[in-house]
This record gives structure tokens, C-alpha cells and sequence, in this order.
């Protein structure tokens, strides 16, 4: 009985999923029109063959391999500049004065505001027209700076505001019982800050992360672009191919998904996040 | 051992008025000796104890330890704080550790002594746990043993086991005095709790404030170890009490 209810239990998490997939696939028959409301089915096969190229784009594996790169490129770019930042505006009063209001003015520009800009200053630059050593690999070139420039300005701000957060939360007592037992400088900053602060690092690597993975869609839809699955999506469209569009959301939606689960499990892992 | 002369400390608060925390205090601790601040909360005597830990700098007078001017905190003078005294991300023996790591031990010595001292308060089967899985009684032990691990020449503790119940209180007061005379140290101990004082206390300092000053310092020469339902004990608490009840 209490396998059943168990079972029952997590049964209850596919009821709306399924009732709403059943609602779009009658209505799509209903209204039989695929070019506006594409059958599931037809959704279904475009993402059961994940290896067929699809028109000219590639595959939808393919496409989402080089999504995937330059969001991790642009997300590792925002972490390598907004935690060591976020550190010294939360452990240096001074440093936050300095800092502050500036990130204050710019964290409120939404991130595809920046497009025409960095467009006008990057254009459609490539990786390898910087760094010509990787022009050989066919998978650099497909790789813009102004993509890059605009996932890193989505994921920055939500790492940076919680690394000052996270220093900001540590109980003073952690920096003074380390220090009056010798730790200073660059052993503080690695032994007792970072760890202490980490819970909230990882939340923040978390929120930067999703908010990266949805501006690189979009930057995905700027022109220049010849890949990826913003670009699969706007192809998609001027062909009036709707199976692919809704195909190439569910790929955004699962990975997107996978990426905040998989930081949620790390963040769980931190145990001592709670008793800040 | 440790001298304090005519300290004070000022602080501004947030209208920029100057308060006065510490005002003029005067005090010598001897090697070895178990010396108790008393006073109610607010007189000071964490104040008192944050200064002589470098935590904060004196507006005023000069401290030293065997001569040398106390200027920042070091690992020779290590603080026991009430709440938050252990790093949670750290097991246990990792805890106790730290401080010969940072002085730049081996991972192999400085374990090995950390199991040490883990044993002196009766804990080496925890050395693998981490800090949140241990009871409060436990991790202030732990705490103890990361402090008394350093080898400070003074070892501060600032109400170490105010936030306890009373019970495992008695039972971590019996540890450090038997602690205390295993390993002899000399001991700077902060409380509000009187009998604390004195059954731990060669001396007594009674602090009153702000500005925090010293209204008394009482010997305490009661044998070890001590009855808390001793006359000569009682006596002892009851002056104390009305030392403090009179102070302002």
C-alpha cells in the first residue's frame, strides 16, 4: 500500500504536463494548421532524431553543442571576473564605495539593450580573428565575441551581487577566531572566506548561469549568426516550420532545466549554507 | 605576563558621538594564572578582551605581552568566541588543525597533534565528523582543543559557554579546569555568570561601565576543587553580587 501511495504520489508531478500535451495535440488536430500549431508528433520526431541535420542548420545535437560552448565560455568569462570582484566589494568597505554605483547603474540595462552597441564596436567578430591559432577548428569560428559579450553581461551581475552577499553573511566570529589563530591574507581569503561564502557563490553561479543560457538565445537571433539554437529557432521561423521551433524551445527548456537542477544539487551538497 | 596600563577605547557611533567602551584600565596577568572579567553585559569586558586579542586597536594606554606591544591578532593570542566558533566546512580534525596549518606544519604533524588535543577533551572518535553534526557542548569542546592546538600564550574565551544549558555548562567548566591544569595556559576568561567566576578564577576582576573599569579585583584562593555549596563560596558570589549591584 505504501508503494502504491508513493507512486501516487510522484504521479502527481506528470498530471499537468500531460493534460496540457494532450490539450495541444487535440487542438492542433482540430485546428490542422502546422505552420501555427505543429502536432506533437511532428515536434516528438524532429527531437527523437537529434543526430539528422535539420535544413541547412545542422543537426539539433549540433546546434546545441555550440549553444552550450559559448554559454559556457560567456558564463566562465562573468565568474572569473564577477567572484573575485564580488569578494573584495564584500570584504573591503572601501573598495564597495568605490564600486557600488556604478554596478548599480549599469546592473538595471537589460542585457539584450546592449546588442546594437557591442554590435557597432564587435560586429560579427569570430574567436579566430582574434586568436588565428584557432581557426583551424571548425567549431571556433561558429563562436562571436558579441555573443559572448552578452551572456557574460546576463550571468555577471547575479554572481556578483551574491558573492558580496555571501561575504557579507559570514558570522563574524569565522574571520576572527581564523584570524587570531594566524590566518591572514591570501590563506584567509582562500581557507575562510571563499568556503564561507560558497553557499551563496553557488547560488549565484546558479541565477548567472539561467539568466546566460536565455540572452544567448536571443543573441543567438542577432545577425551574423549561423548556429545554435536561438538560430535554429528564427530559421525555423522564416520556413514556417513550427515542429522545429517548438522542437528547438524544448531543447532550450531541458537544458536550461538539467543546468539549475544540477547546481540545486550542489547547493544541497553545501550543507553549512543554513547556518549563516 | 600580560599588561594592560591605563587602556581605553573609544568608538564613534552612528551620530558621530564618541562613546567611551574601555575607559583608563589598568591590569597585569600573571603566567598560568585563570583570571575572570565579571560584569554585567555592556560593561566593557569583551570590549576589554577584543583589545587584548588585537581585534580592536586601544584609543589609548598600551598593551603587551612579555613586553612586546600587542598589535593586531596572532596565534598567540587565541580567542574561544560563544557562537560560530567552529568552520563548518572543515571536519573536525581539520578544525582543531588549523592553526598549525597555518603556521605551516605538515598535514602529518599537524594532524597528529590535533588528535592530540582532540583526546584532552575526550573527542578523538569525532575527528571525522563536521562541526553541524556535533551537539553545542561538543563543538565548544572542539573549540577549546583548536584554540589550546595553536599554543597560544594566552588563551582568550568570551563567554564560551553562555549559550550552553546548564548542565553541560558545569560538565565544560569541570573540563577546563581539568584542561587547564594538563596543559597549564594562562587563561583570560569573560563572563556575566558570578559563580562561573568563581569557580574558575585564581582572581576575580569585577568591571563595571561604560566606560568599562575595574570597581574590585577579589583573590580567589577557595581550594580545587571547588563546592559551589560551600559557605566560603557562597560568601565569595554574594560580594561579587553586591560589587556589581553597587557599580555604576
Amino acid at each position: 500500500m505504501l508503494v502504491l501511495k508513493r507512486i501516487g504520489r510522484q504521479a502527481g508531478r506528470f498530471v499537468l504536463p500531460l493534460a496540457l500535451a494532450v490539450l495541444w495535440q487535440a487542438a492542433a488536430i482540430w485546428l490542422d494548421k502546422q505552420t501555427v500549431l505543429p502536432r506533437l508528433d511532428a515536434v516528438a520526431a524532429v527531437l527523437l532524431h537529434p543526430t539528422e541535420k535539420i535544413l541547412i542548420t545542422g543537426s539539433l545535437l549540433e546546434n546545441m553543442a555550440i549553444s552550450l560552448l559559448r554559454v559556457i565560455l560567456g558564463f566562465l568569462l562573468a565568474v572569473l571576473t564577477a567572484v573575485p570582484l564580488g569578494l573584495a566589494m564584500g570584504y573591503f568597505k572601501q573598495v564597495n564605495r568605490m564600486v557600488d554605483s556604478t554596478v548599480e547603474m549599469l546592473r538595471p540595462i537589460p542585457p539584450l539593450a546592449w546588442v546594437p552597441l557591442i554590435l557597432a564596436w564587435l560586429g560579427i567578430r569570430g574567436v579566430p580573428d582574434v586568436f588565428p591559432f584557432l581557426a583551424t577548428s571548425p567549431v571556433w569560428s561558429g563562436i562571436q565575441f558579441s555573443t559572448l559579450i552578452i551572456i557574460f553581461i546576463g550571468a555577471f551581475f547575479p554572481i556578483l551581487l551574491n558573492t558580496i552577499q555571501g561575504v557579507r553573511s559570514i558570522p563574524r566570529e569565522y574571520i576572527e577566531s581564523a584570524r587570531t589563530l594566524g590566518a591572514k591574507g591570501l590563506p584567509l581569503l582562500v581557507k575562510i572566506l571563499i568556503p564561507a561564502s560558497l553557499p551563496l557563490i553557488v547560488t549565484g553561479l546558479r541565477i548567472g548561469l539561467g539568466i546566460g543560457w536565455m540572452c544567448l538565445v536571443a543573441a543567438e537571433m542577432m545577425p551574423g549568426s549561423s548556429s545554435g539554437l536561438g538560430y535554429l529557432i528564427w530559421y525555423a521561423y522564416e520556413l514556417l516550420r513550427a515542429d522545429i521551433i517548438v522542437a528547438g524551445m524544448a531543447a532550450i527548456g531541458v537544458i536550461g532545466f538539467i543546468m539549475d537542477r544540477g547546481f540545486r544539487w550542489l547547493e544541497g551538497k553545501l550543507f553549512w549554507g543554513g547556518m549563516g | 605576563m600580560l599588561e594592560l596600563t591605563n587602556v581605553a577605547k573609544m568608538y564613534s557611533n552612528i551620530n558621530g558621538e564618541k562613546i567611551e567602551a574601555v575607559g583608563g584600565l589598568s591590569l597585569n596577568i600573571e603566567e598560568n594564572e585563570m583570571v575572570c572579567l565579571v560584569g554585567r553585559s555592556g560593561c566593557g569586558k569583551t570590549t576589554t578582551l577584543r583589545l587584548i586579542a588585537g581585534l580592536e586597536s586601544p584609543s589609548q594606554g598600551r598593551i603587551s605581552l612579555r613586553g612586546k606591544k600587542v598589535e593586531g591578532p596572532a596565534a598567540e593570542r587565541c580567542v574561544v568566541f560563544q557562537r560560530y566558533t567552529l568552520f563548518p566546512w572543515r571536519s573536525v580534525l581539520a578544525n582543531v588543525a588549523f592553526g598549525l596549518e597555518m603556521q605551516g606544519v605538515s598535514k602529518k604533524e599537524r594532524e597528529a597533534a590535533a588528535l592530540k588535543y582532540l583526546g584532552l577533551v575526550g573527542l578523538e572518535d569525532q575527528a571525522k565528523a563536521y562541526p553541524p553534526e556535533l551537539s553545542g557542548g561538543m563543538q565548544q569542546r572542539v573549540a577549546v582543543a583548536r584554540a589550546l592546538a595553536a599554543d597560544p600564550e594566552v588563551l582568550l574565551m568570551d563567554e564560551p559557554f553562555g549559550a550552553l544549558d546548564a548542565q553541560t555548562r558545569n560538565v565544560l567548566q569541570q573540563e577546563l579546569m581539568r584542561i587547564w591544569r594538563a596543559d597549564q595556559k594562562t587563561i583570560v576568561f569573560v563572563t556575566h555568570d558570578i559563580q562561573e567566576a568563581v569557580l574558575l578564577a585564581d582572581r576575580v576582576v569585577v568591571m563595571q561601565g561604560p566606560p568599562g573599569r575595574i570597581r574590585e579585583i577579589m583573590d580567589c584562593n577557595l581550594p580545587r576543587p571547588r563546592d559551589r555549596n560551600s559557605a566560603e563560596f557562597i560568601g565569595m558570589c554574594d560580594r561579587i553580587h553586591a560589587l556589581l549591584e553597587g557599580a555604576d
